[in-house]
């Protein structure tokens, strides 16, 4: 009995002295964190107070005074371009180019290999901001490396305001495997209009069809009206997936003058094509399409009899005339209801 | 994230001149004058506060729309800078809450903003923005249409 109490006491006197053991290391590394924070952050200030000084000065004398200065505190420095880099546009960032050359260049590379993430993290977030021709190379294997350091060299490219990225990423997107194509869609899109003569200028290459098929999609989900031509050039490719891009781009561009493409589309051999362009014909809302789309109705694919109600929805009075007009038929059933269905909608966002 | 800094620790002693070209028609002085600058993002607000207390504007700042309406109707500003991405109420309702305090309608905006789309901008000059500046910013741009601006409106 004795014995058991005094194996019950140091059990519990180890379990005290556990749980004291676990709160001091939780303090003691809080504390650690928040002075590691308060030196960053005063860092931080001070870099950002020489560099604000250094702005409107003619040369690059002084930013490279700086880089010098404070090469030994690479995160701090890294924080501070890249905020920089993200507000300035125009001649003061020659300044902050001359710092990143001079302090983190030769850091970067390496960090870009390094097997530790943190460093392989920061060498993307900076890619963006600074990245010259000879980095093509290195974009690749961001974009192939973990989904976390693809996700910030993405979204850093995407970012970046120099005009040297757009081509870069081009390149990259060009050459690199089809298997690692997706990775690029993401940069891509977010590149807004900027990616408009970087996709008008790939879609003239002889590139897999998996990376026409992104440009292609990524015209539409932008949109980049002024291409809707290169696009439409693709409406007789032999693949179906392509065509049906195509009409799914040319839908969300909305150029009426897109029309006949997209007429053409809607008698396709392929009924995912016909699907994809009558509910684009819809969208476009064009008068011309009426005959078109309640020809769809009849469709033997339930997408399409879909598409094709919801288009001409969007066409309004004389849409909904040409529902009612089928809805009446006896011929085929599936028309019919699909119709009904179509006026009951109509109805009911007229009620709303 | 840059860490926030409260108040102006940057030195001006430096008598550098503007950065900005002057415009062919002489500029208003802008000694003395007060721009307000609303917006959140810190190293913005650090460059744009920068660049006018060196041609020596008296700036002040908010970091969202409610602060930067009550500032401006405390101490109404020669020009307000203002950023469409607010926390809180955005640009376009403070544009809107400007223009109809019959005091503060006839201060000039600058929208700054990195919204680039043409439909952006638009809505902003049809809201009564006087001028609409997309980020990243050039401080030179900034300051010449600044100036410009103001030696218009006197």
């Amino acid at each position: 009995m004795k014995l058991y109490s005094s194996l019950v006491l140091v059990f519990f006197l180890v379990l005290v002295a556990i749980t004291l053991g676990l709160f001091l290391t939780l303090i003691v590394r809080r504390a650690i964190v928040q002075y590691r924070e308060r030196k960053f952050a005063a860092r931080y200030r001070k870099i950002e107070g020489e560099l604000l000084k250094l702005l409107g000065e003619p040369g690059v004398d002084g930013a490279l005074a700086l880089a010098d200065r404070h090469a030994k505190f690479p995160h701090v420095l890294t924080d501070v371009l890249v905020n920089y880099s993200r507000s300035l546009w125009g001649g003061e960032q020659a300044k902050l180019f001359a710092i990143f050359n001079r302090a983190l260049r030769s850091r970067f590379r390496a960090d870009l290999s390094s097997r530790r993430i943190v460093r392989r993290l920061r060498a993307a977030r900076l890619i963006g901001f600074f990245v010259d021709h000879s980095d093509a190379t290195v974009i690749k294997d961001l974009l192939q490396g973990s989904p976390i350091v693809r996700l910030a060299a993405a979204n850093a490219i995407a970012q970046s305001p120099s005009t040297e990225a757009v081509p870069i990423i081009f390149r990259a997107f060009e050459t690199d495997d089809v298997e690692n194509a997706h990775a690029y869609k993401n940069v891509l899109f977010s590149l807004k209009t900027r990616a408009e003569n970087g996709i008008r200028e790939a879609l003239k290459k002889p590139l897999d069809q998996k990376k026409i098929e992104i440009l292609i999609e990524i015209v539409g989900s932008i949109p980049i009206i002024a291409l809707a031509e290169d696009v439409a050039a693709f409406a007789e490719h032999q693949d179906k997936e392509v065509r049906l891009r195509v009409a799914r781009a040319l839908g969300r561009l909305r150029r009426p003058d897109m029309l006949p493409v997209l007429l053409r589309l809607a008698r396709d051999k392929a009924w995912e094509v016909v699907a994809q362009a009558v509910k684009s014909l819809g969208r476009l809302g064009s008068p011309e399409a009426l005959d078109i789309l309640t020809q769809a109705l009849f469709s033997q694919q339930w997408y399409v009899r879909y598409n094709a109600r919801e288009g001409l929805l969007n066409m309004g009075e004389s849409g909904i005339a040409r529902l009612d007009q089928v809805a009446r038929q006896n011929r085929d059933r599936d028309a019919a209801d699909m119709a009904a269905m179509g006026l009951v909608d109509a109805e009911f966002k007229e009620g709303s | 994230m840059p860490p926030k800094k409260k108040g102006n620790s940057i030195d001006n002693s430096s008598d550098h001149q503007s950065a900005a070209p002057g415009p062919d028609r002489p500029v208003q002085p802008a000694a003395g004058k007060s721009i307000l600058v609303i917006e959140d993002d810190q190293t913005n607000q650090n460059i744009i506060r920068h660049f006018l207390e060196k041609d020596g504007f008296v700036v002040f700042s908010a970091e969202n729309g409610e602060e930067g309406l009550r500032q401006a109707r405390d101490k109404p500003p020669a020009l307000i800078l203002l950023d469409l991405m607010l926390p809180g109420i955005n640009g376009f309702q403070v544009l809107s809450h400007l223009n109809q305090d019959a005091a503060l309608a006839p201060i000039p905006v600058i929208i700054l903003s990195s919204l680039t789309h043409e439909d952006d901008i638009m809505k902003a000059l049809k809201s009564g923005a006087a001028d609409y500046i997309t980020k990243p910013l050039s401080p030179v741009v900034l300051m010449t249409k600044i100036k410009m601006l103001l030696t218009e409106r006197s």
